[in-house]
């Protein structure tokens, strides 16, 4: 069997399949165009070394700051 | 890669190096998806900005610290304060309030962690707050560290 092949946009397009049938046929083809690609997300980015090299002369907890405003009455 | 909820007192501390901050920042691995409170949003800066009106870190400090955080709100999976959530939170309040010492914000924080919890279950809530800790494990939550 030979590859089906076709013409889109002026140019030859081959699939990658045998032709089931050995007479002209019309054949629908769908671009994955918006599939995305199995390793295209990014890895997320976070600000936290950052943020840890800043020098605020603190040597306190916030985080027993949100504890605190938590627990005011 | 698991899923984590980090209340505010833990995220605290993946963004300043501070007494038990290696012990947060090392249950947070690469690729976790990270879940937060939406109260976090506020909670977050105005720690920040308590220690400004306190005089102990100046404005422009608190800011930056701010920053850094306001700029990866994107990379956080929000759960919204609906009124659901805060129709649970109040039951929440009703149970631990007298007893535990559960306080509103608490209560918002757990409601969201219990939410977030289901369907699938998360692989834990990181806190630093005791009560919270407390009251989360109790109501079936794993809590860490």
């Amino acid at each position: 069997m030979k590859p089906i092949r076709g013409h889109y946009d002026g140019n030859v397009v081959v699939l990658d399949e045998p032709a089931p049938v050995k007479h002209k046929v019309p054949v629908v083809v769908q671009f994955p165009d918006d599939e995305p690609e199995a390793n295209s997300v990014a890895p997320k980015r976070y600000h936290w070394d950052e943020t840890r090299k800043i020098q605020d002369g603190y040597s306190g907890s916030v985080s027993d700051e949100v504890i605190r405003q938590r627990r005011m009455d | 890669m698991g899923v984590k909820f980090v209340d505010t007192s833990a995220l605290v501390k993946t963004y300043r190096n501070e007494p038990d901050s290696p012990r947060i920042q090392a249950e947070i691995l690469p690729g976790d998806d990270l879940i937060i409170s939406e109260i976090t949003l506020l909670e977050m800066p105005s720690a920040f900005y308590g220690l400004t009106r306190q005089r102990i870190i100046s404005l422009p400090i608190a800011q930056a610290f701010i920053s850094g955080f306001e700029q990866d709100i994107s990379n956080y999976t929000i759960i919204p304060m609906s009124t659901a959530l805060l129709q649970h939170a109040r039951a929440l309040l009703a149970s631990h309030s007298v007893v535990d010492g559960l306080r509103p914000a608490d209560a918002i924080q757990l409601a969201s962690a219990i939410e977030a919890n289901n369907p699938k279950p998360l692989e834990c809530l990181l806190t630093t707050d005791i009560v919270l800790a407390r009251v989360a494990a109790a109501n079936g939550l794993t809590v860490r560290p």
